[in-house]
This record gives structure tokens, C-alpha cells and sequence, in this order.
């Protein structure tokens, strides 16, 4: 079966006045019906640019973007604005990190629904409210037929990503795209919202792919993960396989930040060293290089070679782009991250 | 309506400072009304009885309570020794140098300054929107560049200068518009159009270079907006974005300077009335000055001030209407 949604080889760059800033640099992945794909990384990484240039937001700006996004069998990066316009909310939706700006403050919730519904669907006002009420109810919402008047500052940060969601799927779209949907939400409302996404999915059968920087997140929905880092892919694998076994120093890192609930409370919490690279002058060899600590346990020098994406085991769907070799990995692993985790 | 009663009474209390103000100021100045009504052959008794009849020997406090009951009641002036001047409800006051009531020559001034103020604004509005629009949706190229030039231009160029240059090209060189003046539209509406062409077009290209940079500005900060984003990922065509979803939210706070300008202007619009020889309110404000006749300066400024009230909440109103974030329980 071919994917719904095959990316290969994308390159999103931005010509600044301080440079060609590489958003993007040759990335490949796919989603299937059904399937939810995490891509997690942290910011300026790459994640958002990517979802847009999907969503073929790009077309306007001055981002040079070149591979191929093939939605469906349509190349999203060849195809005119117009053809993308098409299938923007039916084939693809979105949404966003923070439903109060991603929502228009003056139009009611039930309107806006109204409106994606109508775009691709040739029915009277009357009938999209309709179906407006019926998909904010869909999403929890109580009360739909009254919520559906309420302007988005009248709804809370929840409800608000309930009706972005609402509006996303109006027109069964799928592929969804959630730009860190639950970023911006307490704890509680996050695992509603994360269970919701999930129970549509099955509902409907749409693919996901879930942009995000807090790994519980992706744990708790995704089939697979997509590791970026400085516009590359640094590993891939199931969600399984990334957080039970992860390969690279940069996913060691990740997961060895984040707090457990056993841990003891007096010893500080690991972290990355250093800060995310500028994406104008990525450091040469392997991105991660200047933050890593196993750069002497290579057997490469990492600031000259760039290290290739490579199955961690012959067949396997688990790659990671690191110059350590899996037998030194197997033991940096088991001895300094594994215990600690 | 709790709110409406709230802003009206609290637009009371402005105009009750402000006239309290315009009286104390102006009976405070050193010029003396009744020396100058009294003339060369002046005598004390005169002089003594000129003050009376124009009754500033009363105390200020009485000349004030005076006037603010006659604009609720109406009021009678003595002129002379016998005769007596009816001064109807809404009395400002009587201009003896005129020999007519404040409200009577306010009525006179009245059409002129709204000819002014209605085509103008809507003039200025059109092109002003239109250019912004034009220039957000273009933004970078040369159509902007221009739009901006223009804007540019139009907010140096003063009224007085673009409203000579354009006289002397259109009426003194072409021929093709009347000399400057006013006429009622009521009597005459073909020459009140065309009178009015050159202080309308003045006044809008001041104006409209105005409302095309905030225009501009507006539309360009909400298109960067994420809910501009949403309205694009959901599918809408470009112009249906930009016209209900960027539009809608950029035309807000452009109502409400628009709605601040026009009570302005109709308090006058005090140079374009002079450059192009318009009897409007403006002008008999500063005629008013120039002549010491200060019944006619606080009626007048009386009659901005209260513009600008009513302006302010009505434009208030508006803003409840059109945001709903402040939308009146």
C-alpha cells in the first residue's frame, strides 16, 4: 500500500539578509491512513516549516522549497496555489499551537467551522451551521448549538483547541497535521485533547503526524517517531524503538531530561549542553557536534564528516544518523543512560 | 443602556468643564467688549451702561450660570435701553457686534462646514481604503512604492498649499472650475458641486494619505496574524481571505479614528474654509477671535467641543458593535 503522504528529499530554505537559512535540509518520511507519525524536535528544528510546507503555506512567501511532498499521488511542491488551495481543509487540515490567535476574534466559533465546511462543500449557510453544531458537539463541546455563537475569547483554552479541531476535521480531511496542539494547555486538558485526537483517528481513519517538542506527548499517540534535528532527520524508528531504545546522543539527552516521578528531587535534572545551532552557519560535520559528548568515542572526526541516516540493525525501520557505531552505542547506553532513565 | 446613560452623562461633564473653562479664559483677557462696543465718543456713563446691558459687571459666576440656563431655557438680552432680544432655546449667547443670537449664526455656518466634512469624508475614506488595501496586497512593488509616495506626500503637503496650487491650476489657468465660494446645494446644486470639488479633493488628499498608511499598516499586521493562516489552511481563496478575514479585522480601529476626524471636522474645518472662501464654522471661530466677539467664540468652541462628545461615544458604540471582545452586556 502506498502512503497517503510520501515526503522525499524536502528542502525548505529562506534567503535572509544574513544568510540562506536552511529550515529544512533533505528530508524524507511517510504517513499512512490511520497511523500517527510524531515528528519531535526542538524549536527552530524544522518541525513547523515542514507542517506548512505540507499544507503548501509557503507558496507566498519567500521560502524556497524543492523535493516532493506527494499527497495522495499530487506533488504539493509542483502543484499551483490553486490546486493546493483545493486541497487544503478537504484532503489536509490543520491546527495550530494557540487556538486564540489561530482563531479569528471576530467571527463567532460556529461561523468559522460553518465557513471551512462550506469551502469544499457546496451547501447553504444554514446546512454548514448545522454541520458546524454537529462537529462541535463531535468534539465535546457541551451546549453546541450555544457555544456555536460564542466568539473564541468566550471559550476556554480547551474548548478553543476542541473547536480548531472541529474545524479541521469538518471536511473529513486525511491527513491531519497538530502543530504542538497541547502545548499550550494545562496538563489534563492536554490528555483530553491527545485522547479526542485519538478517538478521531479511529473514527475517521485519517493519518496524523503530530508536531511537537515534549516526547510524552508523541509516547502517548504516535506509531512513529521522526527525531529532527537542525533540519535533518538524526533518527526514526517506532515509538517503541525511540524511547526504549534510542541510539543517538541527542535522544539520550531528550529522554534523560525528562523528570520522573520516582526521581530524587535533590539531584538536578540532566540537560543538553550548549543551544540549538544556528540554522544560517550549521556547524559542519554532524549538526550536533559541538553539543555532544561522545565526539572522542567516534573513531570520526564529527566536525569534517556528515554522518549518514543508517538502519541500527539490517532491516530494521529504526535509522539514526550518529558516527558511533552500534556496538559503542549498546554500551554507552546500557552503562551511563539506561539506569538513569 | 446602563452604558450609554454612563457615556452620556459623563459627556455632560466634559462639556461642563469645557465651557466653564472657555468662559473663565476668554472673560478673564485683558480685552474688554464693552470698550470696544462703546467707540470713539465714549463716556462713562456710556461705558457704565454698555456693561450693564452686556452684563459683564454681574460676577463671573453669575455671567456662567447665566449662560448655562440660557442654553436649556432660552434667554432675554436688553439692547439698548428698551429693546429686548429673544434668544430661543438652545441660547449660546448674543453677539452684539453681529447683532444676531450665537445658535442663529451657528445655523447660518452650519451647511457650509457639513458640505465640507460630508463629501470630503467620504472621499478620503474611499481612497484612502483603497489605496491602503492596494498597497497592503502589493506590498514591495512599485504600486506600493507609489501608494506610499503619495501617501508620503500627501501627509506634508499642507491644506494651504495644495489647496492654492490647486486653484490656481484648475480655476485660474483651466477655467474649468467656478472661483471658490458657497452656495446651498438647495438653491443652486450644480455650483455647490462644483464649488465644493477643490476643498473636498484638498481636504481628502491630506486625509486619505493618512488613512492609506494606517490602512496598510493594518492590514499587513493582521496578515501576519496566525488566524490568517488558518483562514489559507482551511481552503478559502486568497481574496476571500483578504477581504473578510484581514479586512474585517483591519477595518476596526480605522473606524474609529474616522469617527474622531469627521467630529472634528465638523466643528470646522477652519484653513480649508479660508483657502477656498467657505462661510463655515471654522471661519466664524476665528473671525470671532480676531473680532473679540466672545459670545460667538464660546458658542462656537461650545459647538466642536460637543461634536467631539458625541463622536467619541457614538464612535464607542460603534467599536462595541464591530469587536466583540467589547461587546456591552
Amino acid at each position: 500500500m502506498t502512503p497517503f503522504l510520501q515526503v522525499t528529499d524536502l528542502k525548505i530554505h529562506f534567503p535572509t539578509e544574513d544568510g540562506l537559512v536552511k529550515a529544512v535540509d533533505g528530508l524524507s518520511f511517510s504517513v499512512e491512513k490511520g497511523k500517527t507519525l510524531g515528528i519531535v524536535g526542538e524549536s527552530g528544528s524544522g518541525k513547523s516549516v515542514t507542517s506548512l510546507a505540507i499544507m503548501g503555506l509557503h507558496k507566498e512567501t519567500r521560502a524556497q522549497v524543492s523535493g516532493e511532498i506527494l499527497l495522495n499521488g499530487v506533488d504539493i511542491v509542483a502543484a499551483s496555489e490553486a490546486e493546493v488551495r483545493e486541497l487544503r481543509g478537504k484532503s489536509m487540515a490543520m491546527i495550530f499551537q494557540d487556538a486564540l490567535a489561530a482563531l479569528h476574534p471576530y467571527f463567532t466559533v460556529g461561523s468559522q467551522i460553518a465557513e471551512a465546511y462550506r469551502v469544499h462543500n457546496r451547501v447553504s449557510k444554514k446546512v454548514a451551521q448545522v454541520r458546524a453544531i454537529e462537529m462541535l458537539d463531535r468534539v465535546g463541546i457541551p451546549d453546541p448549538a450555544k457555544r456555536a455563537e460564542s466568539y473564541p475569547h468566550q471559550f476556554s483554552g480547551g474548548m478553543r483547541q476542541r473547536a480548531m479541531i472541529a474545524m479541521a476535521l469538518s471536511c473529513n480531511p486525511s491527513l491531519l497535521i497538530a502543530d504542538e496542539p497541547t502545548t499550550a494547555l494545562d496538563v489534563t486538558v492536554q490528555a483530553q485533547i491527545l485522547e479526542l485526537l485519538g478517538d478521531l483517528q479511529k473514527e475517521f481513519g485519517s493519518a496524523i503526524i503530530l508536531i511537537t517538542h515534549d516526547l510524552g506527548v508523541v509516547a502517548e499517540i504516535a506509531d512513529e517517531i521522526l527525531l529532527m534535528y537542525a533540519g535533518k532527520v538524526i533518527e526514526r524508528g517506532t515509538t517503541r524503538d525511540l524511547l526504549t531504545n534510542p541510539q543517538h546522543p541527542y535522544a539520550w539527552g531528550l529522554l534523560s531530561s525528562i523528570p520522573r516521578l520516582e526521581g530524587d528531587p535533590t539531584v538536578k535534572l540532566p540537560y543538553i549542553e550548549g543551544t540549538p545551532p544556528s540554522l544560517i552557519k550549521v556547524p559542519t560535520g554532524c549538526a550536533f557536534n559541538p553539543r555532544c559528548k561522545y565526539v572522542d568515542r567516534a573513531g570520526v572526526d564529527c566536525t569534517t564528516s556528515v554522518p549518514q541516516l543508517l538502519q541500527v540493525a539490517i532491516g530494521s525501520v529504526h535509522e539514526v544518523r550518529c558516527h558511533l557505531d552500534h556496538a559503542n552505542r549498546v554500551e554507552i547506553f546500557n552503562s551511563e543512560i539506561r539506569p538513569f532513565l | 443602556m446602563r452604558y450609554l446613560i454612563r457615556r452620556l452623562v459623563g459627556g455632560g461633564v466634559v462639556l461642563t468643564i469645557v465651557s466653564a473653562v472657555v468662559f473663565g479664559v476668554f472673560y478673564i483677557l485683558p480685552a474688554d467688549p464693552a470698550r470696544l462696543a462703546c467707540g470713539k465718543s465714549c463716556t462713562p456713563e456710556l461705558m457704565a451702561r454698555i456693561r450693564h446691558t452686556l452684563e459683564i459687571d454681574q460676577p463671573l459666576a453669575t455671567q456662567y450660570g447665566r449662560f448655562v440656563k440660557g442654553i436649556f431655557v432660552g434667554r432675554t438680552y436688553l439692547k439698548g435701553t428698551t429693546a429686548q432680544i429673544q434668544c430661543a432655546t438652545p441660547c449660546l449667547g448674543y453677539s452684539y457686534q453681529t447683532d444676531a443670537t450665537v445658535t442663529s449664526l451657528i445655523k447660518d455656518r452650519l451647511p457650509a462646514t457639513l458640505s465640507i466634512a460630508a463629501g470630503a469624508s467620504i472621499l478620503w475614506l474611499f481612497v484612502g481604503l483603497l489605496t491602503g488595501i492596494i498597497s497592503a496586497l502589493r506590498r514591495g512593488t512599485w504600486i506600493d512604492k507609489l501608494a506610499q509616495g503619495f501617501a508620503l506626500g500627501g501627509a506634508s503637503l499642507q491644506i494651504y498649499f495644495v489647496g492654492l496650487v490647486l486653484q490656481f491650476i484648475f480655476v485660474d489657468k483651466l477655467n474649468l472650475l467656478p472661483s471658490p465660494g458657497y452656495v446651498s446645494p438647495f438653491d443652486d446644486f450644480g455650483g455647490w458641486f462644483m464649488q465644493m470639488i477643490l476643498p473636498w479633493t484638498t481636504l481628502a488628499f491630506l486625509l486619505s494619505a493618512i488613512y492609506a498608511r494606517l490602512t496598510r499598516a493594518g492590514m499587513l499586521e493582521v496578515m501576519s496574524e496566525d488566524y490568517i493562516r488558518t483562514a489559507r489552511a482551511k481552503g478559502l481563496t486568497k481574496s476571500r481571505v483578504n477581504v473578510k478575514h484581514v479586512l474585517r479585522a483591519a477595518i476596526t480601529p480605522i473606524v474609529t479614528v474616522f469617527g474622531l476626524d469627521l467630529g472634528q471636522l465638523l466643528g470646522g474645518a477652519v484653513i480649508t474654509e479660508y483657502v477656498f472662501n467657505i462661510p463655515g464654522l471654522g471661519r466664524l471661530a476665528t473671525d470671532a477671535v480676531s473680532n473679540v466677539d466672545l459670545p460667538v467664540i464660546v458658542g462656537t468652541v461650545m459647538f466642536a467641543a460637543f461634536f467631539i462628545v458625541v463622536a467619541n461615544i457614538v464612535v464607542d458604540l460603534l467599536y462595541s458593535v464591530l469587536d466583540p471582545k467589547v461587546r456591552l452586556q
